[in-house]
């Protein structure tokens, strides 16, 4: 087995109809039969394996019991889903004999999915931990006319406390609310008469 | 071998010969024609949804009550669309027409117009030219790319046609999941199809570049171009499936409730700004980087000099692909969490570094250069003005105190018209004018350039320009009136948009009249040394009489005499020792051009 | 200085007609045939970046909301789906992936029939996924009201944000099946070049590129089958 890049300029023409020999279509690797049956083995043992740990949900010490919550079921099923992906990758699609190059369009595309995954994450987790503790009441048209319990005078608008003691008001994260009463509370709008916070902010 | 010595503009036979020739071609050249066709067709769409938005804002609305206590509503330009426009049994008011024109405006212009606008047209044209190959990686993706681009754009027409959408290009949720069934769904099906029309293109580029260059060319023996190409192509492969999600799980969301971006159901509508800008942000770096790369083209070869800081243009555009990744969530600055904020807005603040060195090389490469006062390079210098100026409006909104305030202002209309339109789009049309004589095969008519030229720059500074004031005082974006005293700035901005234009028809013009009667078009009109002005003009249909062969930089001009140029025209600074190049100026292979 | 390609097409060699894969010529702008098909599989690795960022926006719409109802979400997914149909599937998918590996195996030996035998059996296990999703999971979840979003109609008292669970496991899964159908005919026709004999020792790129495909799917399947049913 030839595994060394062809050039083509290199390559005689009786030569390239030797059919055994014959790589220049960019094939450097034949396929081994055992190494690729193991793999196979291998992943059908991990896929057990992650059944298997899924289904336990409390370890035994002697006579302490460990109770195992649903964080460490979905890092240790992700642990094994990440083992069979690498397995999958590097051998049955050939990037271990590949040239290097399409190993790093998959890490490329990887750090994409980290990074869209990891800071989304990042961010709708962190949502409510540092700006709800500045909840100011914020009404459309301005808070000079409200009275002393933040209620519109008017009773045209509908305030921030109220809106946060209405009994229908998601609590703690905060996630099925409209985004856009919170996420200003930090920031003085008052003099703001377009009520552009409703608006779509992109730039 | 007969296609070595045709041009590609060559009719085959019978008129219906020809146009077969067309539809079914695999050539990049014919591809980047039609692309061409297209996107100015989208360009002149989008412009006139422009118009028609700044016409609306000529005067404010007011609605006057007179002695006989009659109502009188003043000031609605689009009153008459909207008057004739009956949905649902009744007329649609004007602010539902003004929505609708500049969500067309947006939609056309970003995924019609300005994505595909560079690297589709001009990049399918002269990347494999400008790497010596006879096509790209895959030619028959390629002429695919194009047809799902046409469908994915006539969508996009019946979208518009059927209805509008009034969402913004956005398709923030819950506008977008809650108005205009039919013609919304139409339009992100659009958008969707239009993102796999640009991943093709990429994918394509990326393979060209990897694999197509000519033999004994280096990554860093590539134009600069090609460079910003590559970096664009990175962008448009790893970010668009993104939005390809974002719009399949929008149109999912209106057709099977799935309830992801809809609070009503425990959904959540900031999920869908960060899915949305994963893509959209890196994408207007996918608008910006290939109009970077005609800039660097356009000062090298009209200023005659090497051009300053190669490498450092060449990874800067590397880098600014890579951070474009990192830094989405400045447009959510007022929707998500302050810990991100701060995040983010710190990161933002990277892009300025690489843009910065571009721009600082740029005009190194200009200091004492004998510069060629031309449409190009005047472009070049309308590109480099207006991009500084959308460039340093970036920070006051990258900076979170004052973001609030400009926030979904006209400030940030302005500084992303001067950065997309001001940069781009001047760019675009810059190396349009570049690469005319060698696409077509015929010069164009110079004064009538320059003169549309200063027109465009003219007319786009004073509609843009004026926006910064308007955004400042507290002009929110997207509103069909506003409040008197901010009707002098809003003339003169609208005032702005006819003479801008009237500059852009000109230049139409200036093409159409070069395509009817322009003088032929010589191999090498301005004394370029990449590869694409060694060939004919127009090129022939496997671009190159012989496969070239690279005998120096692209941009060696102190000691390369350009391809097909008299010496005296361009004396060379400094022969080099053997001075074998110098006079030869190209390869030994083209015949008998040298001097 | 004209380009070199390299030709196989010399028939008269060695006195027979030659195979389509034997007499395989590169397109006319590639300057071999080694960097046409190292271009081809570089684009295929392009592409399934794509596949995968694309289907990253469902890992992620499900990382969130698993991350703000973590206990409901376990419930559902015991509660709506059964790790047994889930763990066959899985098995079936990663057979199909090895019997891929073992067509391209038999291309570079020039064994055409095992070719043939091992894509129909990568398309047999193929349809058995997709037999099972739809004939098992699918159609009694329609029939039970277990639907997206605000289709969801099924009663039940314990889970607030079911319906969202249901939404992320139809839409992934069935953007995974749409991907196991393309699959399928991607498959039939690299079956009908290799009865054509388009695949041998000098050239199979198209169908290694289906097999690059057929993997991509599977390792999606890799991830979903223990986020959906497993957690």
């Amino acid at each position: 087995m030839n595994h060394e890049i062809h050039h083509p300029t290199t390559i005689d023409p009786d030569e390239t109809l030797s059919l055994d020999e014959a790589h220049e279509g960019g094939h450097e690797h034949h396929t081994p039969l055992g190494t690729m049956t193991w793999v196979f083995v291998i992943l059908l043992f991990l896929t057990a394996l992650t059944v298997w740990t899924s289904n336990i949900h409390e370890i035994v010490i002697g006579h302490s019991v460990i109770e195992i919550g649903p964080t460490p079921h979905i890092i240790m099923a992700m642990v094994i889903a990440v083992i069979k992906a690498t397995l999958v990758a590097a051998y049955f699609m050939h990037l271990k004999y590949d040239k290097p190059m399409n190993t790093v369009v998959v890490g490329a595309t990887m750090f994409g999915v980290l990074l869209f995954i990891g800071l989304t994450l990042a961010d709708l987790a962190a949502r409510g931990s540092i700006d709800r503790q500045e909840l100011a009441p914020i009404v459309v048209g301005g808070n000079k006319h409200l009275d002393a319990d933040g209620n519109r005078v008017d009773g045209a608008g509908v305030t921030q406390a109220a809106r946060e003691n209405s009994p229908d008001a998601h609590h703690g994260e905060d996630h099925g609310d409209d985004h856009s009463g919170d996420d200003h509370s930090g920031d003085d709008h008052s003099g703001d008469d377009h009520a552009s916070d409703d608006h779509a902010d992109d730039h | 071998m007969s296609h070595h010595d045709v041009s590609y503009l060559e009719p085959k036979g019978s008129f219906w010969q020809t146009v077969w020739s067309w539809v079914y071609t695999i050539d990049h050249k014919k591809i980047g024609v039609m692309y061409l066709t297209a996107v100015l067709l989208a360009f002149l769409l989008g412009g006139l949804f422009a118009l028609a938005v700044r016409a609306e804002l000529f005067t404010p609305y007011q609605t006057i009550v007179t002695e006989t206590g009659e109502t009188i509503t003043k000031g609605e330009a689009l009153r008459f669309i909207a008057d004739r426009w009956v949905e649902n049994g009744s007329t649609l008011t004007v602010n539902n027409v003004y929505n609708r024109f500049f969500t067309a405006h947006g939609a056309i212009m970003v995924f019609l117009f300005i994505i595909p606008a560079v690297p589709a047209a001009l990049g399918n044209f002269f990347l494999p030219i400008m790497l010596g190959a006879k096509d790209v990686a895959f030619p028959r993706l390629n002429l695919m790319s194009w047809y799902i681009y046409v469908f994915g754009s006539l969508l996009a027409v019946y979208s518009l046609v059927n209805g509008g959408v009034e969402t913004g290009w956005t398709f923030y949720t819950p506008y977008s999941t809650t108005t205009n069934w039919g013609s919304t769904t139409a339009m992100l099906l659009s958008a969707f199809i239009l993102g796999f029309s640009s991943i093709f293109t990429g994918m394509n580029f990326i393979a060209t570049v990897h694999k197509l260059r000519v033999p004994g060319m280096g990554w860093f023996d590539m134009p600069l171009f090609v460079w910003a190409i590559y970096a664009t192509a990175i962008i448009q492969v790893l970010a668009t499936p993104v939005l390809g999600i974002t719009l399949l799980m929008l149109v999912f969301e209106r057709t099977f409730q799935i309830g992801i971006f809809d609070p009503a159901l425990g959904g959540d509508p900031v999920l869908y700004q960060h899915f949305f800008w994963f893509y959209s942000h890196p994408a207007v770096y996918i608008m910006i980087l290939p109009g970077f790369g005609i800039a660097s083209e356009l000062l090298a070869v009209h200023c005659h000099k090497k051009i300053f800081g190669y490498r450092a243009i060449a990874f800067s555009s590397i880098a600014i692909a890579a951070i474009s990744f990192i830094v989405w969530a400045h447009h959510m600055f007022t929707a998500q969490s302050v810990a991100l904020n701060a995040i983010f807005s710190a990161l933002t603040f990277l892009v300025a570094i690489p843009t910065a060195i571009k721009v600082f090389n740029w005009i190194a490469t200009m200091y004492k250069a004998s510069i060629s006062i031309n449409t190009p390079m005047m472009y070049a210098m309308y590109f480099l003005f207006c991009f500084t100026i959308g460039g340093l409006t970036g920070p006051p909104l990258a900076t979170l105190a004052s973001d609030i305030h400009l926030h979904d202002t006209y400030f940030v209309v302005a500084h992303f018209h001067y950065v997309m339109m001001g940069g781009t789009v001047l760019a675009f049309i810059g190396g349009l004018h570049h690469w005319w004589p060698k696409m077509f095969g015929k010069m164009y008519w110079e004064p009538g350039a320059q003169l549309a030229g200063i027109l465009v720059f003219v007319g786009f500074n004073v509609t843009f320009f004026t926006q910064f004031f308007l955004g400042t005082r507290g002009m929110p974006r997207r509103y069909a009136t506003y409040i008197e005293e901010l009707t002098t700035l809003h003339q003169i901005s609208t005032i702005g948009s006819w003479i801008l234009a009237l500059g852009l028809f000109l230049h139409l013009f200036v093409f159409i009249h070069s395509l009817a009667a322009g003088k032929p078009a010589p191999k090498n009109p301005w004394g370029g040394l990449t590869f694409e002005w060694e060939t004919e003009s127009p090129p022939v249909e496997h671009n190159f009489p012989h496969e070239p062969v690279i005998v120096h930089g692209p941009y060696d001009y102190e000691s390369v005499v350009p391809p097909h140029c008299d010496p005296a025209e361009y004396p060379v600074a400094r022969p080099p020792a053997g001075g074998a190049n110098g006079t030869n100026g190209t390869n030994g292979t083209n015949g008998t051009h040298h001097a | 200085m004209t380009s070199v390609t390299t030709t196989n097409g010399d028939a008269g060699a060695n006195g027979r007609e030659l195979e389509p894969h034997e007499a395989y010529v590169p397109g006319a702008h590639w300057r071999n045939a080694h960097d046409e098909a190292e271009a081809a599989k570089l684009g295929m690795w392009l592409f399934l970046g794509t596949e995968i960022l694309l289907f990253s926006g469902f890992f992620c719409a499900y990382a969130v909301f698993r991350m703000w109802y973590p206990e409901n979400w376990h419930d559902a997914s015991r509660y709506y789906l059964s790790w047994k149909i889930g763990f066959a599937n899985t098995c079936v998918l990663l057979l199909s992936s090895y019997t891929v590996v073992l067509a391209i195996r038999a291309a570079q030996q020039n064994k055409k029939n095992w070719i043939l035998i091992h894509l129909l059996i990568t398309n047999l296990c193929a349809l058995f996924f997709l037999v099972v999703k739809i004939g098992w999971e699918y159609i009694p979840k329609i029939q039970k009201g277990e639907l997206p979003g605000g289709l969801f109609t099924y009663y039940n008292p314990q889970g607030e944000f079911d319906h969202i669970f249901l939404s992320i496991y139809w839409i992934s899964t069935a953007t995974h099946g749409f991907h196991v159908l393309v699959g399928i005919f991607v498959i039939s026709w690299a079956m009908w070049l290799a009865a054509k004999g388009h695949y041998g020792p000098k050239h199979y790129t198209s169908l290694e590129n289906v097999g690059l495909y057929w993997h991509i799917v599977d390792i999606i399947w890799i991830f979903l089958f223990p986020l959906l049913y497993l957690v």
